[in-house]
């Protein structure tokens, strides 16, 4: 079917934002800023004055909760109050887009676009390492980057030339789709999946299109046909998908935070001196059966059937991942014994580049000990590796002289080894033939030596020399520094494009008419100059090329949503056809332009609708405007906005003075109550292979959004107050009142613990009056009115004369109530 | 303004957003989710037809039963047993587990015998649900799309093998809200051996509101979470909590008008009246000794047993949509063993629910539904008396019994493999279909406009299998 596309260009979204002069208003006091004149020319339209301007303890704890998340404290507080000097609210302003925590709020709402979360979702759902992106997201918001290089580095880090390692970390964005296990024949049905993922958040980010809409059939109300659809598939359809059997999963990268990457290098640098005076290679032991300079294959294949303890030493230098050191081992034509080398043959659960060894006390079939060496040696340095294996007891691994203390065993160790019938190879192994032609060890190999017996110290080293002792002291401490590297999610690109094609009704088996990468007609054109194939780094610049007519609209909108509760478009993710009218037309863009112009200045944004005067009116619901704007669409008032689970959590926190205030790093667990994961089976060997164990300290009462984020079992605090599980992208978050957030509320254990260290908090404060006035400045930043002092103290005095509460418990059930008020759970 | 008629203006304003069917696109109707359902419950959605059931029981066997073992009996695999299963039946099919290239049929090892004035056939594995056979109405051609655990447990639930559209339980809870404001409209238990995990979106709202959703009461611990006041405040001094959150909320909303603040006052009140009323409703040690032995119930333990009498419980108190979960059913191998252990799990409670709703009156406006999210293959995963059966969702049983349901009959057919739903085949949109009809819905018009469409629990699928209703 085809779409009547030049009539549907006249929708107002795919028009490109033009900024019109100013209205004008009548009141010409009022505005603070360009923003404002929008608002009123309307509101002087249907002959509404604006709200007053809200009071000063009321626009402290908005400035602070929409800006960074937290309330302010009350010494902040009081001194925003107590301030009447003109500039005083413009320098708030100011201090807090420069807070680090302002980047941690404002991350919030991107993560739950880019499905951020420690889990891998599906019924697995296993731990990913992904908190690098979030120290990405977060630091890149405080350092206020772009908003076209923060998406482009998000969508195509890795593509940008000379991609850093932050630029790829950023580009995990698009490896947060859900990732199933794969143990099955729908390995390909959940890659496909998982690319329909990314179109969406795509689509819902920065187009604020219903994309999905149209991977069945063509677009009900868009123009958008389905094979445009699978043409802008096709560029997202290039990521290696690696691996087999269980552990399917997309492109890794290995991470080393900053420091310790510093770390790294100047110790690097002083162990290779170090190491080209060590003695490595020239003692030779006891028990030495065989030494070969080169690659060679011994035929004899009863003589180096070694059939109990055993070591081997070798100096190698090589950027193969894979390759054989020594091996009498073939298991494909089940003849196994013993084989040394590095890469564990490609096998699945081998890791590339580390040493590793096998022996199998049978021939035919597996039955022995696997070993994996934690520590890189392809690095196309020189190495000297030994491996000792004593039967029955140990496999052990030795880089540079230095004992790999972190080295994978599976399996019990054989007391003997079998018997293969393959010659001893070095420098190759066997894949079914009595030649060793598989495995090839690329690179130098020499002083390739064999022992029937275990070198307790098979370098050779003199640990009795100073020289030697350093050595080692060094070599282990980067070991340590080493350790701190960590597997994180990237995007990746084949090198040739994968062939797209329409799915026909969606289904991955179904393959239609082959499509070739490209953006909907609707859109302004994109081509490569060469004619080469789009990728995602030419898609991304061409969502900022400027012609663009949504990008920055939904841009703007989303920000918007974040102080004024709703959009100026209040579907979010939907400006299509279906999807909302803009409230304010010419104000959407006229922001929109202005983002762009700025060059995408997100504290700017910010900034201009902060330091607006509709931001700054009182937040009193005008019931004689029920019949005129029931929806507040206007903005007479400001809207009160219930606050999202994070801040419900950490304004708790933060008013009992527990709250860390430290930032980045990896997930915590604050408590949630036992068995819990148990009782669903979340815990499960085989899927999620993991168990909740409570943060202790600190990781008690960091940010909520350093909460382990498990996508089908999200902490039950969050999830009770809205935090959306992040399997898919969500552009807005439901806002629910149910009585489960009364019970959280008042009795989830961290939330009392909270109203008692409030409570003890006081306790250090004069008469009651006081403490009264002080919690309400915690809670509130505001004092309390006589009737709520009066109300507080009747309260306290009955709790200690009718309930007879121990001292100090009136206290924690004052305070608990104080938290609890819909005023805290609000940001007004 | 006062406050009752801020209330009531406001109620009137949000109940006519919900009449337009235009909740979800972001009105701020959602902020009100209570407001909504209390007002539903008073004036719910209109049914599209007069309902003959007024509540759903759910009986999950999570890891996909055997149907050829249960309910669907197949003489022939016993004849064939051993024999390799016909090339052209299986062909071109991928089995999740099974990768030999000739997969052997392999019979069932537990006889069969008609019941009841109806004749249906059931299995050994489950005398007690036999003696209840003409109270059933057996669907023996269901089929699904998909086969491997959770997204076939997330179709079955909500018609979409992806996560993100509300269940089934939600779908009721939004269309016929609930009939006790004290409790949840949707109630999830679970029970059984944990092989696999149960995931919430099993029973979440996808793109309803959030107040739909299932809620899980736990067998241990807290029944629902976080139910319990801290050890060092009492029952008194919690009301007078309450009371002074209310007095102080109440204030605040004069100087705001914010009639989201009245909201949040009966729901900290409701929390503190379900304090009370959740333990006593799942308290089931004061039920007869009778009763709890009919049951098989043991106060204390996890089991479904438990689960089935906490179920009746439940209906009674007028909980729209009750799930069991029984964990366990995923049967690769050791069929032998680990259905029996199962079936024993949950064949007596069964029996027990359906006589109990009977004897009070309930079963017919009562709708029981039994089944998994698929079946399993009439040939053998593995050998010997180890063997296992692997996931088949191409053909296999779910029952039904209760409110709106033909009692004693048979619907449908599997082939004489018991591989291919055959005769009068029914696809689980149709099944989904049917259910909603049973709760006087009709699946084609009861939508939620999400994202500038109107998303049903049948996607653009569905027939009311008109056979099942009585």
């Amino acid at each position: 079917m085809a779409w009547p596309v030049l009539a549907e260009a006249g929708h107002w979204a795919f028009v490109p934002p033009q900024k019109k002069p100013l209205p004008t208003v009548r009141n010409v006091d009022w505005p603070s800023n360009e923003l404002d004149r929008f608002i009123l020319a309307k509101l002087e339209a249907v002959g509404v004055a604006p709200s007053k301007q809200a009071s000063r303890s009321t626009l402290v704890r908005r400035l602070y909760l929409d800006l960074t998340g937290l309330p302010p404290s009350s010494e902040e507080a009081l001194a925003f109050v107590q301030d009447d000097s003109p500039w005083g609210y413009s320098r708030l302003v100011e201090r807090l887009l420069a807070s680090p925590h302002f980047g941690e709020r404002q991350a919030q709402n991107w993560f739950d676009l880019a499905r951020f979360a420690d889990t891998s979702g599906y019924a697995a759902d296993r731990t990913r390492n992904v908190w690098p992106y979030r120290d990405w997201v977060i630091a890149a918001l405080n350092d206020n980057m772009p908003f076209d290089r923060f998406s482009i580095d998000q969508l195509a880090g890795d593509l940008v030339p000379n991609a850093t390692q932050e630029q790829r970390v950023a580009s995990a964005f698009h490896r947060h789709s859900m990732q199933a296990k794969g143990n099955n024949p729908r390995k390909e049905e959940f890659r496909v999946k998982g690319i329909v993922d990314r179109l969406q958040a795509t689509g819902r980010t920065w187009l604020g299109l219903t994309l999905e809409c149209a991977e069945c059939h063509d677009h009900k109300h868009d123009p958008i046909s389905q094979r445009e659809y699978y043409e802008l598939f096709a560029i997202f359809n290039n990521v290696p998908h690696l691996g087999t059997g269980y552990g399917v999963h997309g492109p890794m990268m290995s991470y080393t935070p900053a420091a310790a990457r510093l770390e790294q290098e100047r110790l690097a640098k002083r162990l290779a001196v170090l190491r080209g005076q060590m003695p490595l290679s020239q003692v030779k032991h006891e028990g030495l059966i065989g030494e070969w300079q080169a690659p060679t294959q011994a035929k004899d294949a009863a003589r180096f059937s070694l059939t109990r303890s055993m070591t081997i030493t070798a100096e190698i230098q090589t950027t193969g991942a894979i390759g054989d050191i020594v091996s009498k081992y073939d298991w494909k034509a089940g003849e196994r014994g013993y084989v040394f080398g590095v890469g564990g043959e490609g096998d699945v659960k081998a890791e590339p580049g580390k040493l590793f060894a096998w022996f199998s006390s049978e021939a035919a079939t597996f039955k022995g000990v696997v070993a994996y060496g934690s520590r890189r040696v392809d690095d196309g340095q020189s190495h000297h590796v030994a491996m000792v294996f004593e039967a029955g007891q140990s496999v052990r691994f030795f880089v540079d002289g230095i004992e790999d203390e972190a080295v994978r065993i599976e399996g019990p160790i054989p007391k003997t080894v079998a018997q293969s019938a393959r010659g001893l190879a070095v420098g190759a192994g066997f894949e079914d033939s009595s030649k060793a032609t598989a495995f090839r060890f690329d690179g130098r190999l020499a002083n390739v030596r064999l022992y029937d017996r275990v070198i307790s110290n098979p370098s050779g080293l003199d640990v009795s020399k100073p020289k030697v002792a350093e050595y080692r002291r060094l070599a282990k401490r980067l070991a340590k520094a080493e350790g701190a590297s960590i597997e994180v999610p990237v995007m990746d690109e084949l090198p040739e494009p994968r062939e797209t094609h329409v799915l026909v009704r969606g289904d991955f088996k179904n393959k239609g008419e082959r499509v070739f990468a490209g953006v909907p007609k609707i859109m302004p054109a994109l081509s490569t100059a060469n004619g080469a194939s789009l990728n995602r780094l030419d898609f991304a610049r061409w969502l900022f090329s400027g012609k663009q007519p949504l990008t920055a609209r939904v841009a703007v909108n989303r920000i918007w949503q974040h102080h004024f509760g709703e959009g100026l478009v209040r579907t979010m993710a939907d400006f299509g056809h279906y999807g909302d009218r803009p409230s304010h037309p010419e104000l959407l863009d006229w922001l929109a332009v202005r983002f762009g112009e700025s060059g995408w200045d997100v504290k700017a944004m910010h900034r201009l609708i902060v330091n607006s005067s509709t931001y700054q009116q009182a937040s009193m619901r005008r019931a004689e405007l029920g019949r005129v704007d029931p929806l507040n669409r206007l903005l007479a008032w400001f809207p009160r906005v219930r606050l999202p689970a994070e801040q419900i959590r950490d304004g708790a926190l933060a008013a009992a003075g527990q709250l860390s205030a430290r930032i980045g790093g990896p997930s915590v667990f604050p408590m949630q109550p036992a068995g819990l994961y148990e009782e669903r089976g979340q815990d499960l060997p085989g899927n999620s292979n993991f168990k909740w164990q409570n943060s202790v300290g600190e990781g008690q009462f960091r940010r909520s959004i350093y909460t382990y984020w498990k996508r089908m079992m999200l902490h039950p605090v969050m999830s009770t107050f809205d935090a959306p599980t992040r399997q898919v992208c969500v552009a807005k978050r439901s806002v629910t009142n149910t009585p489960q957030q009364a019970l959280v509320g008042m009795n989830e254990p961290a939330m009392h613990a909270a109203a008692l260290a409030l409570a003890k908090r006081l306790s250090k404060l004069g008469g009651d009056p006081e403490k009264v006035q002080h919690a309400f400045l915690l809670c509130f930043s505001r004092e309390p009115d006589a009737l709520e002092l009066r109300q507080c103290l009747r309260f306290l005095e009955q709790q200690r004369e009718q309930r007879r509460l121990a001292k100090g418990d009136e206290w924690s059930a004052l305070a608990a109530v104080l938290l609890n008020l819909d005023e805290r759970l609000t940001r007004e | 303004m006062n406050i009752d008629s801020a209330q009531s203006d406001f109620l009137a304003d949000q109940t006519r957003r919900a009449f337009l069917g235009r909740a979800a696109g972001g009105f701020g109707g959602l902020a009100l989710g209570c407001l909504l359902r209390e007002n539903l419950a008073a004036k719910p959605l209109k049914p599209h037809f007069a309902p003959r059931a007024k509540r759903v029981i759910s009986l999950f066997m999570s890891g996909g039963p055997s149907h050829v073992d249960t309910f669907d009996p197949k003489p022939l695999l016993t004849k064939l047993d051993g024999q390799p299963m016909p090339a052209d039946i299986i062909k071109n099919h991928e089995f999740a587990m099974i990768k030999t290239k000739e997969p052997q049929v392999k019979g069932s090892p537990w006889a069969f015998r008609t019941h009841g004035q109806s004749g249906t056939e059931i299995s050994e594995l489950f005398p007690h649900v036999a003696g209840v056979a003409d109270d059933l109405a057996v669907v023996r051609s269901l089929y699904s799309d998909t086969f491997n655990h959770d997204p076939a447990v997330t179709f079955m639930n909500t018609g979409n093998v992806r996560f993100g559209w509300p269940s089934l339980g939600a779908w009721a809870s939004y269309g016929l809200g609930t009939e006790n404001s004290d409790l949840p409209a949707y109630i999830v238990l679970a029970s059984g051996r944990n092989i696999q995990p149960l995931l919430d979106s099993y029973w979440g709202a996808g793109f309803l509101p959030p107040e739909h959703q299932g809620v899980p009461l736990r067998t241990q611990g807290d029944p629902v979470l976080y139910l319990r006041s801290p050890k060092d405040v009492s029952r008194e001094t919690r009301g007078d909590q309450i009371g002074l959150l209310g007095a102080l909320n109440r204030h605040h909303f004069e100087r705001v008008n914010d009639p989201e603040i009245l909201a949040r006052i009966k729901q900290y009140e409701l929390a503190f009246r379900m304090q009370a009323s959740v333990p006593e409703l799942a308290d089931i040690s004061r039920e007869p000794t009778g009763e709890l032995e009919a049951y098989g119930a043991e106060p204390g333990k996890v089991s479904f047993a438990n689960n089935c009498l906490l179920a009746r419980r439940l209906s009674e108190r007028g909980v729209r949509f009750v799930q069991l979960y029984e964990k366990g059913w995923d049967s690769h191998g050791e069929i032998s063993t680990q259905h029996p252990e199962r079936c024993r799990a949950v064949d007596r409670p069964i029996a027990a629910l359906i006589g109990d709703l009977k004897q009070r009156g309930l079963l017919n406006e009562t709708l029981v539904i039994w089944g998994g999210e698929f079946g399993r293959t009439p040939m053998a995963q593995g050998s010997g008396s180890g063997f296992g059966r692997d996931h088949h969702p191409h053909g296999f049983t779910v029952w039904m019994a209760g409110g709106g349901i033909k009692p004693g009959i048979v619907h449908g057919a599997t082939d004489e493999f018991g591989y291919f739903a055959e005769e009068d085949k029914v696809h689980v949109h149709d099944l989904n279909a049917t259910i909603l009809h049973c709760l006087g819905m009709n699946h084609e018009k009861f939508t939620f406009r999400h994202q500038g469409r109107d998303f049903r629990l049948t996607d653009v699928h569905g027939q009311v299998v008109e056979n099942l209703l009585a």
